[in-house]
């Protein structure tokens, strides 16, 4: 039988644990925005450890420091801009998949508006890699496709 | 038991599932998402993909472009009278999240005796200012007009239009704008000159051209030639965003003959234009066109007469390739007529029995705003209010 999640007072605070095995705590209401976390909490309770099995612990501290913010009301442009800056693009992306891992909607919208802004400028293999995906066309399609839309490319660093 | 997570994150974390990587890439602007249509089969495809195509549009219509920041809806009416009855202009202020206020505007002093055909150029103000022109036989007055404040200016004659007493000028009031680099105001107009009389024109009275291009600048308070051959504008269409003035036109750059429709882009500050030709799929006689900025971009509403619009945003100025279709509606039987577009995805559209309605492009609702309006001769204008005075000087 799930236990209801308690009501949140600020003091209630859950444990989370991250596929590495290191363990964080966040507010039950900062809890509440990460409808994953939610979900265990419902299923297991909120006196227990919820694992997060795909979370790491390079991660998840900056995501709960996201949503820390979050409850007080305090996510400015300013914040955000604060929260991405020192981070590359791969460790975007990481955060990127925690956030939808953990459904944490605010953010997974905020840092896939910043990834569009960062790949904008970017050359077609950079995103190839940057996704991870292969290149299905035969070398005819590819160059025939690039000449359509030779203005696409205009300005842009291609990196062959 | 713990893992060394360093090599195994990192092949794990490489691939982004594709619905995933479709809420990053419905944030990318237009030539974005059409260069990495190269990156792979089914992204060359994105705006065919009808998942895509929905986030896309969610985005386009939820993103607010600063453009639209403390703005308000004016609808510049035209009544249809009946035969006898005058033509009267009416300026409302709309607002209200349906757009169920509407207030009457005075127009300023001078159009009290004569409010017919009153033209707010470019659809959109500067610093708080409207430039409304009035094309009334011979006549053809042009102010700026803060309605806030209730300042007006009327703008002087230009020297240009009577220069021969046997020609008379018709004016085409092409745009008006902001020229950031002189911190200037700025009205552009066409004018056609017609030999009026059946009498041989002596050659010195002669004009060397029979149509000129015209720029007043408010900071010289004058009006100047413009030596340019430049399609001039074929509608009503006319905008202005971050100082260049745009619409559309079917005629060559002497106008003289007819032409491909394109879009004439004019950049205030260094006075040169640019042209944007339609696609081809776009240009089809019984096709009607209608340019208007939707949520900061540049779109043309297109009606191919079956009550189905297709809406196509500008990827990038001259690019007659990046005209994407986003939006598609229907059907909107009755709707014939785009007369502008709002802030956050409203498209106002005049009905074949004149009422005026507007559509929410999020919810696919249509609704009547309660006036009536004559065919061409409505037009929405998206202002924004200042206390400054006219030309902040």
């Amino acid at each position: 039988m799930a236990q209801e999640a308690s009501s949140s007072t600020s003091s209630k605070t859950i444990s989370l644990k991250t596929g590495d095995g290191e363990i964080f705590e966040i507010e039950a209401s900062a809890a509440k925005q990460m409808k994953t976390v939610q979900r265990l909490i419902d299923d297991l309770g909120d006196d227990i450890t919820i694992p997060l099995h795909n979370v790491f612990s390079k991660e998840l501290p900056k995501i709960i420091e996201y949503y820390k913010k979050d409850i007080t009301g305090e996510i400015t442009k300013d914040f955000e801009a604060e929260f991405v800056k020192d981070l590359n693009d791969d460790e975007v992306k990481v955060l990127f998949l925690a956030a939808n891992y953990l459904d944490a909607n605010k953010l997974f919208e905020f840092l896939s508006q910043n990834i569009a802004d960062r790949l904008e400028s970017k050359s077609v293999e950079y995103v190839r890699k940057y996704f991870g995906v292969e290149n299905d066309f035969t070398p005819e399609e590819e160059s025939k496709l690039r000449e359509e839309r030779a203005w696409s490319f205009r300005g842009i660093k291609e990196d062959e | 038991m713990e893992k060394s997570m360093g090599a195994t994150n990192a092949k794990v974390i490489n691939h982004i599932p594709e619905d995933l990587a479709f809420s990053i890439l419905s944030k990318l602007p237009l030539k974005s998402l059409k260069r990495f249509g190269c990156v792979r089969r089914s992204w060359a495809l994105l705006f065919e993909n009808l998942h895509f195509l929905n986030m896309y549009r969610n985005y386009f219509i939820s993103n607010n472009h600063s453009y639209y920041d403390g703005t308000s809806i004016l609808l510049n009416q035209t009544n249809n009278p009946l035969s006898g009855e005058a033509f009267h202009s009416t300026l409302y202020l709309l607002s209200g999240e349906r757009f169920e206020n509407m207030v009457k505007l005075d127009w300023p002093p001078p159009f009290h005796e004569d409010d017919s055909f009153i033209e707010i150029l470019s659809k959109t103000s500067v610093n708080g200012t409207l430039c409304l022109a009035q094309k009334n036989g011979m006549d053809l007055k042009c102010l700026f007009w803060n309605p806030t404040t209730d300042e007006f200016k009327i703008i002087p004659s230009s020297p240009f239009l009577y220069q021969s007493p046997y020609m008379e000028p018709t004016a085409n009031f092409n745009g008006f704008g902001y020229d950031h680099v002189r911190d200037d105001y700025k009205v552009l107009r066409w004018l056609c000159f017609f030999n009026i009389t059946d009498v041989e024109v002596p050659l010195e009275d002669y004009l060397d051209v029979d149509s000129m291009w015209e720029i007043y600048s408010l900071r010289s308070n004058s009006w100047t030639k413009l030596d340019i051959e430049m399609p001039a504008s074929a509608s009503n269409e006319k905008l202005h965003v971050d100082g260049v003035c745009h619409w559309w036109s079917i005629y060559d750059d002497i106008n003289c003959y007819d032409s491909p429709p394109r879009l004439v882009s004019f950049d205030l500050c260094n006075e040169v234009f640019l042209t944007t030709h339609l696609s081809s799929d776009m240009i089809d006689p019984l096709n009607i066109l209608h340019l208007t900025l939707l949520n900061g971009f540049i779109a043309f509403i297109i009606y191919d007469q079956t009550t189905t619009f297709h809406i196509r945003i500008l990827g990038e100025l001259g690019v007659k390739e990046s005209w994407t279709k986003v939006f598609i509606l229907e059907p909107l039987p009755s709707i014939e007529h785009p007369i502008g577009a709002g802030r956050k995805g409203e498209i106002f559209f005049r009905k074949d029995d004149d009422e005026l309605v507007w559509f929410d492009l999020s919810t696919q609702m249509i609704e009547e705003l309660g006036v009536k309006g004559r065919e061409h001769c409505c037009h929405i204008v998206i202002y924004k209010d200042s206390l400054l005075p006219i030309g902040g000087f």
